[in-house]
């Protein structure tokens, strides 16, 4: 197994993975209930002044819980092809995911990120930076789309998607639910 | 529940059970019957047996479990014995590779359920 293909693979999970995260990112921020009970704890935290650690508990566990099922699952599809590329992906997915938030999390401090000013993010089709993030924290229902964590065109397609994906996320079916009854 | 998103009971039934299809399918191996999907039901029909609700999660599970445990048993005895782990895709024409991806939507598919009467 040639270091091209290897390293094909990593980049072919990590962009798939990336998109995952990026879709699910935007599905849990239109589904109120689950935004309530799951995500937005991680949106207060950075919303106020830094009084606990970089990564909680919580976020800890989702992240790595997501990195250890990517990883088991990609270990048989490595075994399976021999190319063991698509692992090295997981982990690097894994180990960005972890670089990306500690870095971001620097915005957080005794000034809450809202009064940072932190400034809308241009719209651009190249990687996420940790201020776009750190943005997101602060604006996360923005008309700029910050859902992304590596590649910005997955919000780019996002934005271009919204009005139509929009018609299926879990708020949109409990208002017409609401609507009908 | 723990950072694998199974609980530990769960997981170690799976485990168990992964061994005994790797087991079944080793024998059944050395005596020129290829069935890698067997060690999926195994590992699938086990983790159902313990759980009282379905988990997509759990399946997954199942799944990467059947492969590994397929994969080691055939290192263990049969004509791949002399084949290392890291060489199991040698081992796979694309029926094999077929048999496998069996096992595994096997078990995923049935490890996912729960038949323990809920509480």
């Amino acid at each position: 197994m040639s270091l091209f293909t290897s390293a094909l693979a990593a980049g072919a999970f990590f962009f798939c993975a990336d998109f995952a995260y990026t879709l699910d990112h935007y599905l849990v921020h239109h589904d109120r209930e689950r935004y309530r009970r799951t995500h937005g704890r991680h949106h207060r935290r950075y919303n106020g002044a830094k009084d606990a650690p970089q990564l909680d508990e919580y976020e800890l566990t989702t992240y790595t819980s997501a990195a250890i099922v990517s990883m088991a699952t990609m270990s048989a599809l490595s075994l399976m092809t021999g190319n063991f590329g698509f692992f090295a992906g997981a982990l690097a997915k894994y180990v960005h995911s972890l670089v990306l938030h500690l870095y971001q999390h620097r915005w957080w401090g005794p000034v809450p990120l809202r009064k940072q000013n932190l400034g809308r993010p241009r719209r651009h089709w190249g990687f996420v930076s940790a201020r776009t993030h750190a943005f997101h924290h602060s604006h996360p229902d923005d008309v700029t789309f910050t859902y992304a964590e590596t590649w910005a065109g997955f919000d780019r397609i996002l934005e271009w998607a919204h009005p139509h994906l929009v018609r299926f996320t879990a708020d949109a079916r409990r208002s017409r639910g609401a609507e009908a009854s | 529940m723990n950072w694998l998103g199974i609980r530990l009971p769960v997981l170690l039934a799976v485990l168990a059970c992964a061994a005994l299809g790797g087991g079944l399918f080793a024998w059944l191996l050395t005596r020129g019957i290829d069935a890698p999907y067997l060690v999926g039901v195994v590992v699938g029909v086990g983790a159902a047996a313990v759980s009282r609700e379905r988990s997509g999660m759990r399946g997954v599970w199942c799944g990467v479990f059947s492969v590994w445990a397929g994969a080691i048993a055939q290192r263990l005895a049969g004509p791949y014995a002399t084949v290392s782990l890291f060489g199991f895709a040698s081992t796979l024409t694309w029926g094999r590779a077929a048999l496998f991806s069996l096992g595994a939507a096997l078990a995923a598919a049935i490890g996912s359920r729960g038949l323990r009467r809920p509480r």
